[in-house]
């Protein structure tokens, strides 16, 4: 017997709705003191850009913000992420494991890209702060 | 989850429209009511009551499209009056020739019928748009071959409301004796049509589309030698063996009284869309970056689809709830790729995937139209607050 297929009605639940209007992390170009790093991936033709901006100091992220072109998962997704790195100490970096992402925001299977492309993010800030 | 809110705004209505009031009461009381509870087919008092009923609804939507009732068959909806149509008259003229002609800015239920006939070796040319959103009657002209024996070209286009000058169209391919078909789906209880005086031989209505119930439409076809179409269905003598299955009474009792409504109403009704469009557009239109997608001359008021730079849809229609809209035609909007209507009318895909559709009923209010307003600026606003330097 087939197994029926599972139809997600509703795209985004409380956790991408509410990270998706939050903002709390949008880039406003105001930076405390300390190394600018700066980090984009993505393009326009491919319907996602995503910036990434940390700050430095005595080897802490002292700040983590964002820009982005692309869908609510996107925008939830970094919103997310900024809060996790903002305040954390260059080292733990590493901890951030982005693949229960697509479980937390419930981003669907044809938008697994995007998890991607915030790994190659990451990669690129740790590669930037020689961690790697 | 289904998710609930007391604040929902709907201007969706090309998508399906809110049902008439009259038209609930009617199919309730015929649901509820004993004497017509037969099959239409049968020979019984119930069945021939509920059989006088339909002739009755078939009556009324032949009133309003100015035509004999003999020339309309009940369907599902248009996406079966379109196949019926198309691949019915195809195949029911195919000893005329195996050439057809539409155009690539149709409803999927067009294309589909399309593609189907070219699978099984028909000709297809699918014609391009102007920018603007209309068919050049010359591209029409120069596409007729001698073996072209069907042409289907929509009255309203559902995603950007531009409307073809179908009067125009059905001349040229009756000069050639040249069926022509329309998807008349969004146009058909809004714009007057006089189906007895138009060179149009085939047409597809649909009931949700003006205030009736959804799962019932209609094929009109023109009582004439060399129209007729090959059913889709067989197994049952019902609408003249053309479209066999027993009859959904109560849907077409409320279809029937849309069709009433309609007639009295239209005129009013169209007033009451260009005003809203007129309202909306204007308090849009200053947001930079902000387009009309399709023409404003020749154009259905009730839909209103713009474009803007930088802008994802998807997002756009996240910060727009609980307001419903469409960023592509509803059959198409769980597909992220890019309007194909949009991209044929040159739009790029950012500018096609940042498309909001807003179509209007005629329950819309001014007050709905500003909150749309207030809630659009909002959402850009935001939306370019967080977006790269480059698309600000």
């Amino acid at each position: 017997m087939n197994k029926p297929i599972s139809k997600q009605i509703e795209p985004y639940n409380d956790m991408t709705r509410e990270l998706f209007t939050r903002g709390d992390y949008k880039d406003n170009s105001v930076y405390p003191k300390g190394r600018v790093i700066k980090v984009r991936k993505g393009s326009l033709d491919d319907g996602l850009v995503a910036e990434i901006v940390t700050v430095v100091e005595d080897e802490k992220i002292v700040a983590a913000k964002y820009r982005i072109y692309g869908c609510p998962h996107s925008i939830a997704s970094l919103e997310w992420i900024c809060e996790k790195i903002d305040g954390l100490i260059i080292h733990d970096l590493s901890k951030i494991d982005l693949s229960n992402l697509k479980n937390l925001l419930l981003i669907p299977i044809e938008k697994t890209s995007l998890i991607l492309l915030l790994e190659d993010v990451l990669d690129e800030i740790r590669l930037q702060l020689e961690l790697k | 989850m289904k998710r609930t809110t007391d604040n929902l705004i709907y201007l969706d209505s090309a998508a399906t429209m809110p049902i008439d009031q009259k038209v609930v009461s009617a199919m309730t009381a015929c649901l509820n009511n004993t004497e017509v509870m037969g099959n239409p087919s049968s020979l019984n008092y119930a069945g021939r009551n509920a059989m006088h009923d339909i002739e009755i609804a078939r009556q009324k939507l032949a009133n309003l499209l100015h035509t004999n009732k003999d020339n309309l068959t009940w369907t599902s909806g248009a996406t079966e009056s379109n196949n019926l149509a198309i691949i019915g008259a195809a195949r029911f003229r195919s000893h005329l020739g195996r050439h057809i002609i539409t155009m690539a800015t149709e409803h999927k239920a067009v294309l589909g019928a399309f593609d189907y006939l070219e699978k099984e070796g028909f000709e297809v040319t699918r014609l391009m748009p102007d920018p603007s959103g209309l068919l050049k009657l010359a591209d029409l002209k120069e596409a007729i071959k001698k073996e072209t024996q069907l042409v289907s070209i929509m009255h309203v286009n559902n995603e950007t409301g531009v409307t073809q000058d179908i009067v125009k169209i059905g001349s040229i391919c009756r000069e050639k004796n040249i069926l022509f078909h329309t998807d008349a789906a969004q146009s058909i209880g809004k714009i007057s049509l006089n189906l007895d005086q138009l060179p149009i031989d085939l047409l597809s209505i649909s009931a949700h589309k003006f205030y009736g119930p959804q799962g019932i439409g209609a094929l009109y076809m023109r009582k004439a030698a060399g129209c007729g179409v090959i059913p889709l269905h067989y197994g049952g003598e019902q609408e003249n063996w053309i479209r066999p299955g027993t009859l959904p009474v109560h849907q077409i009792i409320g279809f029937g009284v849309a069709a009433e409504l309609a007639l009295e109403r239209s005129e009013d009704d169209y007033l009451i869309m260009q005003d809203l469009h007129k309202r909306l557009w204007s308090g849009l239109k200053s947001i930079p970056g902000i387009e009309i997608n399709g023409t404003i001359k020749s154009k259905y008021p009730g839909i209103l689809n713009v474009s803007i730079s930088g802008i994802d849809g998807e997002s756009l229609i996240l910060l727009l709830e609980p307001l419903c809209v469409a960023n592509g035609s509803a059959c198409n909007s769980k597909n992220n790729e890019p309007s194909f209507v949009l991209k044929a009318l040159g739009r790029s895909d950012l500018q096609a995937q940042s498309a909001i559709r807003f179509s209007f009923n005629r329950n819309t209010t001014y007050e709905e139209i500003d909150l749309t307003i207030n809630k659009y600026h909002k959402a850009v606003q935001y939306l370019r607050e967080i977006a790269p330097d480059e698309l600000i």
